[in-house]
């Protein structure tokens, strides 16, 4: 650790390889999802790294690593607390905001149906499938270039119609 | 590099990242002797509220057996409370809880002495009182300034505390130079005065500080 203040960074490396098992298993004993813990654990990293002027080399490692470890879990579990506070649970969820039969979708189904079908094709697969523009261009048997081209002239197209 | 199974994916990246960053850093010297400095600066602040004060006794008052335990209740705390916000900045260092709850019975000791002191009379009662807490605030202003500089040079984990500490310990220097400047020795005075504004004072450093010492903990982006 000393020679990490002093700027090895090969030292440093290794120090954080000797760390990264115990932070992890200290982090998987205290939070219950995985993904949480892996926040965390580079969470961890980050404070250890903007702290490290504060180790003081004669004293032992552990408790310091620890110390920040221990705040970095409890600040997240604040944290939980807080968003589950201010959560409600309701029984009925509220109704979507497009129903099946409802205004507002036979007005975007009127307004596809007027597009040109390759226009339509892109919009449909970039915004309501969500896919990316190299698989949806994959989808559509065209280039992820031309398949951009096509989206912008249905932006276009829907403005104009709307 | 060979990275342990069990890791996360993303720590061969993390280490690579963190290293690429592992520049020298100067270590950060153990609280008590950090504290040092900062205590010349508070006798200092308290000297030159003497020199520049109201009292005609100048430092015969502290001959005074009241006015010494007074002074030396108010040195605990501050003392008590800077060594509490230096300790919160070292991780790995114990105790700045245990010293914190210290400087709170010395200062509540000397807001008990304070007490002793008789009230003579009500005359003035409210513009002196503002007028010695403004002074409490502007005497406090330079020791918490230096505390907070300090204190941000660490790596405080629990900045509201850290921060309240730094304000106590500070506005308390600020007390005891009012004490020393302020010719009233009404004890209904000297605690509305001059303590009141200690309790104000750590209440407005955590508004003012805390976010700004827990900025070191933030991700970068």
């Amino acid at each position: 650790m000393a020679a990490t203040q002093r700027g090895d960074a090969a030292a440093y490396v290794a120090l954080l390889n000797d760390v990264g098992p115990l932070v992890l298993s200290f982090l998987r004993r205290r939070v219950r999802s995985p993904e949480d813990a892996e926040d965390l654990y580079q969470d961890v990293f980050f404070a250890l790294h903007r702290a490290r002027h504060t180790y003081e080399p004669p004293r032992p490692v552990e408790p310091w690593l620890f110390t920040i470890a221990r705040h970095v879990v409890a600040d997240h579990l604040e944290r939980r607390q807080l968003r589950a506070a201010r959560e409600v649970v309701v029984e009925d969820p509220p109704a979507p905001a497009v129903e099946g039969d409802g205004f507002a979708r036979r007005q975007l189904e009127q307004v596809l149906g007027g597009m040109p079908p390759s226009q339509r094709e892109a919009l449909e697969l970039l915004k309501v499938d969500g896919l990316s523009v190299e698989r949806a261009a994959a989808r559509a048997r065209t280039t992820p270039a031309a398949l951009k081209v096509r989206a912008h002239r249905a932006y276009r197209t829907l403005r104009h119609l709307l | 590099m060979t990275r342990e199974p069990d890791l996360p994916r993303s720590h061969a990246a993390l280490v690579a990242r963190l290293a690429g960053d592992a520049r020298s850093v100067r270590p950060l010297r153990p609280p008590a002797v950090r504290l040092v400095p900062w205590l010349a600066l508070a006798v200092a602040v308290v000297a030159g509220a003497m020199a520049v004060g109201l009292r005609t006794d100048g430092p015969a008052m502290l001959v005074h057996p009241l006015v010494a335990l007074e002074l030396a209740a108010l040195a605990a705390g501050a003392i008590l409370a800077a060594a509490a916000a230096l300790t919160a900045a070292a991780p790995g260092r114990t105790g700045a809880r245990r010293l914190a709850r210290a400087a709170l019975a010395a200062a509540l000791v000397a807001t008990a002495l304070f007490l002793v002191e008789p009230t003579r009379s009500l005359a003035g009662f409210v513009p002196n009182g503002l007028r010695c807490a403004f002074c409490v605030g502007l005497f406090g202003a330079l020791p918490w300034l230096a505390l907070f500089v300090l204190v941000r040079r660490g790596a405080p984990l629990d900045a509201g505390r850290a921060a309240a500490y730094v304000g106590a310990a500070a506005f308390l220097v600020g007390a005891a130079a009012v004490r020393v400047a302020c010719p009233i020795d009404d004890g209904l005075h000297l605690v509305a005065g001059h303590m009141a504004p200690v309790a104000l004072g750590v209440a407005l450093s955590v508004l003012l500080a805390a976010r700004a010492l827990a900025r070191w903990r933030r991700r970068p982006a």
